[in-house]
């Protein structure tokens, strides 16, 4: 997935949008090496929270990787995926909610 | 080929059976046999097997399927050592297509064992699992398990799996032990399995709204019967209970439509941040890894 997460965010540079993962591996100097390797730009939550915390994907009962999640500027949860559908089935719901949010703006 | 890594230990292959060969960190997506007893080397002699298990055997019916499960690890094994060892892309081809004969094969011979004995022979449970399972003489397989086999502790699982699945024929299954079931095990975990499988029909994109409610409240009243009923029932070394809460809050608060609640955490460089920082821009929040 990594090839069409990187062009999502260069194409969506200056519009409402953001890509924010919630990352599985290891926290680390490791772990950076390979984000780096793999032009990783975008912010991630690290998915353990210690040992005292649920984990992120535990509190938000994540069954599979990747899930996705497709929230609106207004913050309502308008797509799920248990593993991605496609990129050009993402590229056609992110541009239809980015769409409302810069009409929301216009206005 | 993509994959999805499925929390339960279980692998998803999308795209074909294949990819068991090209993933040598990751487990054959086929569904894993329960470990067998003994080995018994003369069981599975190539050959004869076919014409055996047409006619009655005089083995039982856990040493039938014991032979199928044990012929199968092997070939299993034997297929994807080839697979690794071949530098050619065309017998590799041939290998994976010997690999996915040998899952059709498998599923005539319980079909085989199946029709062959007492469908309430309680051992018979494991062969009509793997009917069920793998898709084909499903609604055969489903009815002598609601009619034989809804006391079997371990019918809750596969009412797990099925619903997982969204198996045609499922509900009925998984409503029937959820209610009847005289193990409590099996209970819970049916209880547990219809929660999620009535989410999951909630989550369908044609649904009225009328009826998408309707769907959750059910699907919220399972799950809170196995909290208050069945917490300790076990699924995949997990208790029901521990599931149940966490699927009910992906229900109540992660369901499509709803506000997304905050999420609160640390970056990878160890800077905390939230969820709520990015409001009014659309959020696309990917759960990802390079594994």
């Amino acid at each position: 997935m990594f090839p069409h997460e990187r062009s999502l965010v260069q194409r969506m540079v200056g519009k409402p949008f953001t890509l924010i993962g919630v990352n599985g591996d290891e926290p680390g100097d490791a772990l950076k090496e390979k984000n780096k390797a793999a032009e990783i730009t975008w912010r991630s939550f690290q998915n353990s929270r210690g040992k005292d915390d649920k984990d992120i994907a535990d509190e938000w009962n994540v069954q599979g990787w990747p899930t996705l999640y497709l929230i609106d500027h207004k913050g309502t949860i308008r797509r799920k995926w248990l593993g991605s559908p496609g990129d050009e089935v993402l590229d056609k719901e992110i541009d239809a909610l980015v769409k409302e949010a810069e009409a929301k703006d216009g206005n | 080929m993509r994959w999805i890594i499925m929390s339960a230990g279980v692998v998803l292959a999308v795209a074909s059976l294949a990819g068991a060969f090209d993933e040598p960190n990751k487990k054959p997506p086929a569904k894993e046999s329960p470990p067998a007893k003994a080995r018994r080397a003369n069981d599975a002699k190539p050959g004869d097997t076919e014409k055996k298990e047409t006619e009655k055997s005089d083995k039982s019916v856990a040493e039938q399927i014991e032979a199928v499960q044990t012929e199968l690890n092997e070939q299993q094994q034997k297929l994807v050592k080839e697979y690794r060892a071949s530098k050619d892309d065309e017998e590799k081809a041939k290998i994976v297509e010997r690999f996915n004969k040998l899952q059709v094969d498998v599923v005539e011979k319980y079909l085989a064992i199946v029709k062959n004995n007492r469908p309430d022979d309680k051992d018979l449970f494991p062969a009509l699992e793997a009917l069920v399972m793998s898709g084909q003489h499903t609604q055969m397989a489903v009815d002598l398990l609601l009619k034989h086999h809804v006391n079997n502790a371990q019918i809750g699982t596969l009412c797990f799996q099925l619903g997982r699945q969204g198996a045609p024929g499922c509900e009925k299954l998984i409503r029937a032990v959820a209610e009847k079931s005289k193990s409590d095990d099996a209970k819970g975990v049916a209880w547990l399995a219809l929660g999620q499988w009535l989410y999951a029909q909630s989550n369908q994109d044609d649904l009225e709204a009328d009826k998408r409610d309707e769907l959750r409240k059910e699907a919220e009243s399972a799950l809170k019967a196995v909290i208050d009923r069945y917490a300790d029932a076990k699924l995949f070394n997990r208790k029901a209970g521990d599931m149940a809460s966490s699927m009910l809050f992906e229900v109540q608060y992660l369901a499509v439509g709803k506000e997304v609640p905050d999420l609160a955490g640390e970056d990878l460089e160890g800077t905390a941040f939230k969820l709520s920082d990015y409001r009014g821009k659309v959020v696309f929040l990917d759960f990802w890894a390079h594994w």
